[in-house]
This record gives structure tokens, C-alpha cells and sequence, in this order.
């Protein structure tokens, strides 16, 4: 009976294993299958199809860092696509070498202390074909195949990162520079007008806190422009608006300028006629940057010299001082973004650090060089620029100063909100002869607009009630068929051209940007007395259209041609 | 009753991850909530593969409930798994 059972059982079992066979070979002959395992005397072994090692050559081949398999030696028996493009060597190339070769000599027993362990990270610097040095993250691991040891290297690149680290931390340490660069004025002027309200009947002492007022006002309106000059600099969005200079004229005019304010160094002025083509803005932004820079670093009682030259096809203007220099580790970089000499306690002439970076850019733009010598620290430092001479143009001086006449009275209106610019506006206005209507919000500067149709409204763009925009154009709609035109001027804090053209398609005719320039109101109130630009006010142009991109000419937009045709 | 079952595959291969996708759509189908599926990759895993003596993967074994039954290929045919793993009978 057991016995009879036991053979069921076993027939039972066999036709398992046969079934179980079957299946097997079915599964095989229909191709369901990737891979067959074969019992070895050290274990069992793999035997893939062709496609089941495909995934994993794509993983390696397709990956962004550089892979390699290397002997105990440290010879290259694989590697991927992306190995080669590192190192700079055909793939054919680079396989059967020495890994060694591929890495900078000062990390050399790095490298082949991570090849003996066998396992680790470690940073390190590639050095490769083609002369570059990449900075790169090896990872080293061991494995086994057919019982032959081998090292398998990842390679990493890190400049990208390391870029972008660099970059971060600089902007932390802008920011923070930033920070104290804006407080430094704001402190000045806040304890200027203390002694205002102090110095009653003491006249000196108010001139005097008046004049800081002034002066650390405009500073502070300096750094919010080179800001964001330095932003449109770095995505390189400046456009020049160029014509023959007479680049003699306008280094002088420049150089006045810190002549007549800096009494504290001795400046010799040194020019030959001289021509250029160029952007007159950022033409004088140059000069002016260069000439600022120097007596920044130059101690009280220094000099400082400016000469401008004519050699061959080039105006050459050099720019000398004996001041603080440039220590030699700082010179290769000072024209980068950021970087700023050794600093005076008080930095009382403090800037950004972007100056020297905005001046290489633009005298770039405009085809020429700058370059800097110094001999070492406390030995003063040499700027040059060079920039294409071209032919005599027309009247010199087309950016001079005009003398200040006086101005004709003009009705105006102010709508603006924020209740000390209107007053402090109106009162500029007023001293300059005016007759000044003020309006605080949207609907009540419309009204006052359309009521007393005044000579030029300056309208904020962003009041309450009824914006800027929607005031020009509800204002410009409704007056079409008006014989006599309002002139409509835009105030606002943005200076992009996105904010130039919006002004534009509103209907204003100018785009002031604050703090507003008292020259450029100036000029844009006389300008309205010629009949050309009476009749450039009466067509709407406005001067946004023609230079959208440097909001800075906009400020003083009146001084077009009026070659543009109106709407 | 609790089935216990092991996929053996070769990683990420074509056929591996379809079996992989067609055993546990089969499992939510014909074991929802009465099942333990491993899926033990042969190339990470070389030891637990060694006693199961495979021949071929992907490979699925049923190790409980008892008769241990094994089923080779990509699993898509659904009757054969229901035959496989005795959930109905051998014709």
C-alpha cells in the first residue's frame, strides 16, 4: 500500500517536472525570456541576451559625468562618451592609456591614493588635452569580473557648480555691500537735516548741511543708476545711440566737473583735438568712471592727471594718479564685477565695485580697449583708453552745458501721491518761476487736468485711485481734437525700456525717471519755447521711442531732431 | 489563503519589467489583498537566486501555498499563470 503510493507520488512528481520543463522550453522557444543562469562550480553565472545589457550601456553612455574602468594600474580598459569630452581626446584615443596623464600633477598622488584604496571621493583637477583644467569630483569604486579586479571611476564636473557657488557668494557679499553702501548716504543726509532744524540763524552751518544733502542725494542716485546699468551690462541690453563726439570737448567738461568739486587733489588736464564715434551718455559715463575712480584712490593732496592724446588711427586718453595703486594679485582682476581695492575706513567715496566693470563693457561697445598699470601699492595707478578716431563732425559741444537762462513761466500740474516729493517738486517748480496745481490721486489730478489744461503735468504713474497710465490715456482720448496740447510727462521709478514704451502707448510725450534730474526739468520746460520742439511736443514724439533703451537721454528727451513724424 | 510569491528577474530588462508589470496587475486581479510579491533582481541579489536553482529569468515562484511551483517567461498570458499557480486545474 505505502509503496503503491509512493510511485503515485513520484509519477505525480515527474509530471510536474515535465510540465515545469515544458513551460521552460516554451518560454524559451517565445522568446519570453532575457537571461539564462548557469550553475558553475563558483556559483552561478548570468548569461544575458544581447538586449538585456542594453539598458545599462545607455545609463552609462548617455550619462552626464565621465565614466571609466581601469586596471589595478590605473590603465584606461573603458570609458564613455563623455569621458573623452572631458579629457579632450578622440574616444579611440584615450582607451589602453594611463589615467594619470589626465590629471593636473599637483593632484597626482591624490589620484593614485584613491587607485590603491580602490573606494573614495576626492576633488581634484583634470587637466586635459587641450590645455584646460577642469575641476572635477573622482569616484572610485572595485569590482570583480571574470576574477579580474578593476577600478571603476566616475568623474564629475564641477565647474558648473563651482560657477555657480562663486557667483552666489558674491551676491551675498554685494548685497551686504549694498546694504552699507545705501546707509552711508542716508545716514549723511539724516544728520544733515538735524543740523537744519538746529542751525537757525547760524547760515554756514545750514549751507553747509544743504550741500552734504545735495551731494550724498546725487551719490545716492548714482549707485541706483550704475545698478542698473550693471544689470543691462551683464545681459549685454545697452544700445548706443552714436554720433562724432568731440571728445576733447567732452573730457574737459568731465574733467571740470571734479575739478571744480574735488579742491583736494591737484588735477593737470592735458588735450589735443580729438574726435570719436560713440554714445555721448555712456561716452562721458566712461570718462567720468575713470577720472572718479582715480581720485577715489588717491589721498587728499595727490594728483591726478588726465592727458588725451591722437596716436595713429586712435584717441588715446590715459588717465594718472598717485595714489593707493593696485597690488599686483588685484590687478588681472579689477575690471571684473565686484572686486574693489583695499577700502578707506570711512569710505566716504565708497562704490559698488562695478564701475571699472561697466567702462571695459562699454568702451567695448564702442570698438575700443581699456588697460591698467600700476607699479605695486602706494604707487599710484595708469588708466588707457583707446577708442577709433574718426573725422571732425559738425558743431562741437553738442553735449555741452547751456548757460542757465531764465526760465519762461509755464503752467504745471503735479498729480503725486507721496506728499514730500510733491512738495519739495512744487517748490523747485515755483523757485524756478512757475505757476504750480497739485493733485494727490487719479481722479482729482484727471479733473484738475482736463478743468485747467496747463502747459506740462507731471503725473506719477502709480497713484491711487486712477493710475499714471490710464489718467495720459483717458486725458489724450478725450482731447484728440484739442488744438492746444498739454504736454504729459511720465514720473516713475522704472527706467526699463518695458516701462518706456508703456509710458509711450499711453500717450505721454516724456519718461522722468526719479529722483528727477533738475537739469533735465529744466531743459524739457525751456525747450517747449522753440517753435521746433513746440511742434515736437504737439506731434507726440516722444523721446522713449527714439532711445528706449538709456533711459538717462529720456530724462533730458527734449534735444531730438525733429526729423520724426507724429501721430 | 496567503500566496507567497518571488519574481527573479535581470534588472531593468525589457522582458523582466514586463513581467514584473504583468505578475502584480495578475496579483490586484486574482489576489487582491491575499498575496506577497518580491521582485529580487538576480544581478544585485546573486545569493538569494543560488538556492532557487533558476535556469532562465524572469522566472516567478510560487513558494507558498504548497506544491512550490515555477513559471518561466514574461507572464503575459493570464491563463497560464492561473494554471501555474493552481489557481484552476490542469486541463
Amino acid at each position: 500500500m505505502g509503496d503503491e503510493v509512493s510511485t503515485e507520488e513520484q509519477i505525480r512528481s515527474l509530471t510536474e517536472r515535465l510540465n515545469e520543463a515544458e513551460e521552460t522550453l516554451r518560454a524559451v522557444r517565445s522568446g519570453e525570456i532575457d537571461a539564462f543562469i548557469v550553475q558553475g562550480p563558483r556559483g552561478e553565472q548570468i548569461f544575458a541576451l544581447r538586449s538585456a545589457e542594453q539598458p545599462y550601456r545607455n545609463l552609462v553612455e548617455d550619462m552626464l559625468e565621465g565614466a571609466a574602468i581601469l586596471t589595478l594600474e590605473g590603465d584606461i580598459a573603458y570609458c564613455n562618451k563623455r569621458f573623452a569630452e572631458l579629457v579632450s581626446v578622440p574616444l579611440e584615443d584615450v582607451v589602453g592609456g594611463s589615467m594619470e596623464r589626465f590629471i593636473a600633477g599637483t593632484d597626482r598622488p591624490l589620484y593614485r591614493s584613491l587607485l590603491t584604496a580602490g573606494s573614495g571621493k576626492r576633488r581634484a583637477r583634470l587637466a586635459a588635452a587641450d590645455g584646460r583644467t577642469i575641476d572635477v569630483l573622482l569616484s572610485f569604486t572595485t569590482s570583480m569580473a571574470d576574477e579580474v579586479e578593476r577600478r571603476n571611476l566616475i568623474v564629475t564636473d564641477l565647474s558648473e557648480l563651482l560657477v555657480a557657488q562663486q557667483q552666489s557668494q558674491a551676491k551675498d557679499e554685494f548685497m551686504a555691500m549694498l546694504a552699507h553702501e545705501l546707509r552711508n548716504p542716508l545716514s549723511a543726509i539724516t544728520a544733515a537735516v538735524q543740523v537744519l532744524e538746529t542751525a537757525k540763524g547760524r547760515e554756514s552751518a545750514a549751507a553747509r548741511a544743504r550741500f552734504i544733502i545735495g551731494r550724498q542725494a546725487k551719490h545716492l542716485s548714482r549707485l541706483v543708476d550704475d545698478l542698473l546699468d550693471v544689470g543691462r551690462v551683464v545681459t549685454g541690453k545697452i544700445a548706443l545711440d552714436r554720433r562724432a563726439i568731440d571728445f576733447c570737448d567732452l573730457v574737459r567738461r568731465t574733467a571740470a566737473v571734479f575739478t571744480d568739486r574735488e579742491a583736494e587733489h591737484l588735477f593737470s588736464v592735458n588735450v589735443v583735438p580729438a574726435w570719436i564715434d560713440g554714445d555721448t551718455v555712456r561716452i562721458e559715463q566712461i570718462v567720468s568712471n575713470i577720472i572718479g575712480n582715480a581720485v577715489k584712490y588717491t589721498p587728499v593732496g595727490g594728483k591726478v592727471t588726465i592727458s588725451l592724446t591722437v596716436e595713429g588711427a586712435e584717441v588715446v586718453l590715459r588717465v594718472e594718479d598717485d595714489g593707493f595703486g593696485i597690488t599686483p594679485d588685484l590687478l588681472p582682476h579689477i575690471f571684473d564685477l565686484f572686486v574693489q581695492g583695499v577700502r578707506t575706513l570711512d569710505r566716504s567715496q565708497g562704490g559698488l565695485g562695478i564701475g571699472l566693470t561697466l567702462v571695459r563693457r562699454l568702451v567695448e561697445l564702442h570698438n575700443g580697449s581699456v588697460s591698467v598699470s600700476s607699479d605695486g601699492a602706494n604707487c599710484g595707478s595708469l588708466f588707457t583708453v583707446r577708442l577709433p578716431k574718426v573725422a571732425a563732425g559738425g558743431a562741437p559741444g553738442t553735449a555741452g552745458d547751456a548757460p542757465r537762462a531764465r526760465s519762461c513761466q509755464r503752467r504745471v500740474l503735479i498729480i503725486e501721491d507721496n506728499r514730500d516729493a510733491r512738495e519739495m517738486f512744487r517748490m523747485m517748480l515755483e523757485l524756478d518761476g512757475h505757476q504750480v496745481i497739485e493733485a494727490e490721486e487719479g481722479f482729482a489730478g484727471l479733473r484738475l487736468l482736463r478743468a485747467e489744461s496747463p502747459d506740462v503735468a507731471f503725473i506719477d504713474v502709480g497713484l491711487p485711485g486712477l493710475d499714471g497710465y490710464e489718467i495720459a490715456r483717458r486725458f489724450r482720448c478725450e482731447a484728440a481734437a484739442n488744438e492746444r496740447r498739454v504736454l504729459l510727462v511720465a514720473l516713475t521709478g522704472y527706467g526699463t525700456p518695458d516701462a518706456l514704451e508703456r509710458s509711450r502707448r499711453a500717450g505721454f510725450d516724456h519718461h522722468l525717471i526719479k529722483p528727477v534730474n533738475p537739469e533735465a526739468l529744466y531743459r524739457l520746460l525751456n525747450a517747449e519755447d522753440s517753435p521746433k520742439s513746440r511742434t515736437l511736443a504737439a506731434t507726440g514724439v516722444a523721446a522713449p521711442e527714439r532711445r528706449l533703451y538709456n533711459e538717462r537721454l529720456s530724462w533730458c528727451g527734449v534735444e531730438q531732431s525733429g526729423s520724426s513724424s507724429g501721430s | 489563503m496567503e500566496y507567497v510569491l518571488k519574481l527573479y528577474v535581470t534588472g531593468m530588462t525589457s522582458r523582466s519589467t514586463r513581467a514584473v508589470e504583468n505578475v502584480r496587475a495578475f496579483c490586484e486581479k486574482h489576489l487582491e489583498g491575499r498575496y506577497d510579491l518580491q521582485v529580487i533582481d538576480v544581478y544585485q541579489q546573486p545569493a538569494l537566486a543560488r538556492t532557487e536553482q533558476l535556469i532562465a529569468a524572469p522566472t516567478l515562484i510560487k513558494k507558498l501555498p504548497l506544491p512550490l511551483r515555477r513559471l518561466i517567461g514574461d507572464m503575459s498570458n493570464e491563463d497560464r499563470i492561473l494554471v501555474g499557480l493552481d489557481l484552476i486545474p490542469r486541463t
